[in-house]
C-alpha cells in the first residue's frame, strides 16, 4: 500500500469522538424543535439541476453555487432555501400557506480560512401570508437552536431593508456604482460614503440623509427616531415601523436577548428584501443565524408567492457550545 | 475586556499620542517596551501592537475588537467584516499614482507597488491594462531604474518624489487612519465600546 498523508481539505471538519455525538444530539434537538413549532422536516439532495439551486433573486446563489458537470447542468447546492422554494412551487394551491424545516450539508466556496467550506445548514421558511407573527415564531424557533449551545447573551438585530432600498432607489447611481456604496454603507464609513457621494455630485440632502439612516442603530427606542427620519424625508413606512416595533416588543422578553434594530445592516443572502434579522453570539466572528422576507417565485396569476424564513450553520452550535 | 490593536510604524506614535488626549494612558510605554499586549488606565481595555497589515486579519477573525488602521492598508486587505466608526484623522496621507513628468497611460504599462489590488483595481476602472510589480521598499526607485513606467504609493509631503525626478499624476485616495470595530464585537460589546469611542470622539 502506498503511504498517504490523508489530510483534509481547507475548510471541510471532520468529528469524531464527543464532538461527533454532540452534533448528532443537536440534530435531533433541533428536529424536536421544528416538530414542536409544527414545520415538517424535509429532505432534499445535497446534488441538485443549476436551476433547482439557484431560482432565486439575487447573485449570491449563483457565485456560491458550484457547478459539478456541464453536460448535465448539476451543482453542489450552496443554500437549500431554493430547493424549498421549489417544493413549495410544486405543492402551491390556491394561495395555501406552507411550512418546511430542513437541515443538510451545503457546500460554499470561501477565500476566508476563517470560513467553513461545509457548513451544514438548518433552517425553516414559510410560503404564503406571511406577517408579523410568523416572524416571530420563526424568530424564536431559531432562537432556540441556538440556544441548545447553552450561550448566555444573544443579540438580535432586526432590520427592513425597504429604507436603504429606498434612499439607493432615489440615488440612479450605475450597477457598480451602487455595490461601491452599499458595501461602505455596510461599514457604516461615513467618510467613504461622503467622498464617494460628493465625486457622483449628490446633493448634500441625500448625504445627510444616508449619515442619518446609518445612525438608526441601537436599541429598540431608535424605532421612534425611525418614524421621525420617514416624516423629514418623506417616506410612507407605517407599516414597516409598526413590523419593527411589534416584533421588537414580542421578543424582548426571551432569556439572554438584546434586541436591536440597526437598518444598514445587511448579512443575510440578497435575495431578502424587507423585513430580515440577523443573530449575534460571543466567539463567532461572524452572525450565527440571518433570516428574512424574500420574494420567492412567480405565481401563475402573476402574483408574487411571499415566503419567510432563516437558516443557522449547525456547526456553529457545536463550536459555540458550553 | 476590550482589545484594540494598532499599527506598528507611522500610526502608533501619533495614535497613542491621541489617546492619551482623552484620557486613554499605557502602563507600559509602548516604545519602551517588549511587550506586544499592553495594559491601560481604563481596566477593560488592552492595547496590541501588530504590524499594519496584521489588523485587518485579526479583527476577521474576531480576536481582536477594535484597530487603529490606515484607509491604505483597508483598501489593499478588502476584507469587510468590519464597521469603520471613527476618522482619527491622524498619519494623513495620500495614495497616488505617480511617474517621471512626460510619462502618460498605455496598456501593458508596468506599475510597480506595494498596493498590488489596489493599483490593479484603480487603472482597470480608468480602463487600462497594467502588468503590476509587488515591491516591498522604495517604490520610487523603480520608475527611477527603468523597473516601472509608473508606481502606486503613499505621498505625505511629496518630497521624495520630487527628489527623484517623478511627478505625482493621480490621486487614488486620501488615507488618514480609522478607528474600525469586528461587526460582531461592535454588536455585543456595544456599550464597552460606544465609551471608548465617546471618548475618542471628544
Amino acid at each position: 500500500m502506498n503511504s498517504q498523508k490523508f489530510l483534509i481539505p481547507d475548510g471541510i471538519e471532520y468529528y469524531t469522538g464527543d464532538e461527533a455525538l454532540l452534533f448528532e444530539s443537536l440534530k435531533s434537538s433541533t428536529i424536536r424543535i421544528f416538530k414542536k413549532y409544527n414545520y415538517p422536516l424535509v429532505i432534499t439532495p445535497i446534488i441538485d439541476s443549476l436551476n433547482n439551486l439557484t431560482n432565486l433573486n439575487g447573485d449570491n446563489l449563483k457565485s456560491f453555487t458550484t457547478r459539478l458537470s456541464h453536460t448535465r447542468d448539476l451543482g453542489i447546492r450552496a443554500d437549500i432555501t431554493p430547493q424549498v422554494v421549489r417544493l413549495d412551487y410544486q405543492s402551491y394551491e390556491n394561495k395555501k400557506s406552507n411550512k418546511y424545516s430542513y437541515m443538510g450539508d451545503i457546500y460554499r466556496e470561501t477565500s476566508s480560512p476563517f470560513d467553513r467550506n461545509n457548513p451544514f445548514q438548518v433552517g425553516a421558511e414559510f410560503f404564503g401570508g406571511v406577517d408579523d407573527s410568523v416572524d416571530i415564531k420563526l424568530i424564536k424557533m431559531c432562537y432556540e437552536i441556538i440556544s441548545l449551545s447553552r450561550t448566555k447573551k444573544i443579540v438580535i438585530d432586526l432590520n427592513d431593508s425597504f429604507f436603504i432600498n429606498n434612499f439607493l432607489k432615489t440615488l440612479k447611481l450605475s450597477p457598480k456604482c451602487k455595490d461601491d456604496l452599499t458595501s461602505l454603507i455596510n461599514m457604516k464609513s461615513l467618510k467613504e460614503i461622503k467622498d464617494l457621494l460628493n465625486q457622483r455630485k449628490v446633493s448634500k440632502k441625500k448625504i445627510n440623509e444616508i449619515f442619518e439612516l446609518i445612525s438608526l442603530d441601537g436599541s429598540s427606542s431608535v424605532i421612534k427616531r425611525i418614524k421621525n427620519y420617514c416624516k423629514v424625508y418623506s417616506y410612507k413606512a407605517d407599516k414597516n415601523i409598526k413590523s419593527l416595533d411589534n416584533i421588537s416588543r414580542k421578543l424582548k422578553n426571551l432569556k439572554g436577548v438584546t434586541i436591536n434594530v440597526d437598518l444598514c445592516s445587511k448579512n443575510s443572502m440578497d435575495y431578502e428584501s424587507g423585513f430580515n434579522y440577523s443573530f449575534y453570539v460571543d466567539n463567532l466572528r461572524k452572525p450565527i443565524a440571518v433570516g428574512g422576507r424574500y420574494d420567492s417565485y412567480k405565481c401563475n396569476d402573476n402574483t408574487i408567492r411571499a415566503a419567510t424564513g432563516f437558516s443557522i450553520d449547525l456547526k456553529d452550535v457545536v463550536s459555540i457550545y458550553e | 475586556m476590550i482589545r484594540l490593536a494598532i499599527s506598528k510604524g507611522r500610526i502608533l506614535e501619533q495614535a497613542i499620542n491621541t489617546l492619551e488626549k482623552v484620557d486613554i494612558i499605557c502602563e507600559v510605554n509602548p516604545f519602551n517596551t517588549r511587550k506586544l499586549i499592553i495594559p491601560t488606565n481604563l481596566k477593560n481595555l488592552e492595547i496590541i501592537i501588530i504590524k499594519a497589515s496584521d489588523v485587518p486579519v485579526y479583527i476577521d477573525s474576531g480576536t481582536i475588537d477594535l484597530g487603529i488602521v490606515g484607509l491604505d492598508t483597508l483598501m489593499e486587505d478588502g476584507k469587510n467584516n468590519h464597521f469603520r466608526l471613527h476618522d482619527m484623522t491622524i498619519s494623513k496621507c495620500k495614495l497616488v499614482v505617480a511617474g517621471k513628468a512626460k510619462k502618460k497611460y498605455f496598456n501593458n504599462m508596468k506599475v510597480a507597488t506595494k498596493y498590488p489590488r489596489i493599483a490593479k483595481k484603480y487603472f482597470e476602472n480608468i480602463g487600462f491594462q497594467c502588468s503590476i510589480l509587488e515591491l516591498y521598499g522604495s517604490i520610487e526607485l523603480a520608475p527611477v531604474m527603468g523597473l516601472s513606467d509608473f508606481i502606486v504609493d503613499i505621498v505625505e509631503t511629496g518630497k521624495t518624489l520630487k527628489e527623484n525626478g517623478l511627478k505625482e499624476h493621480d490621486i487614488i485616495s486620501n488615507v488618514s487612519s480609522l478607528l474600525i470595530a469586528n461587526k460582531v464585537s461592535y454588536k455585543i460589546k456595544r456599550k464597552e465600546i460606544d465609551l471608548i469611542l465617546d471618548k475618542v470622539n471628544q
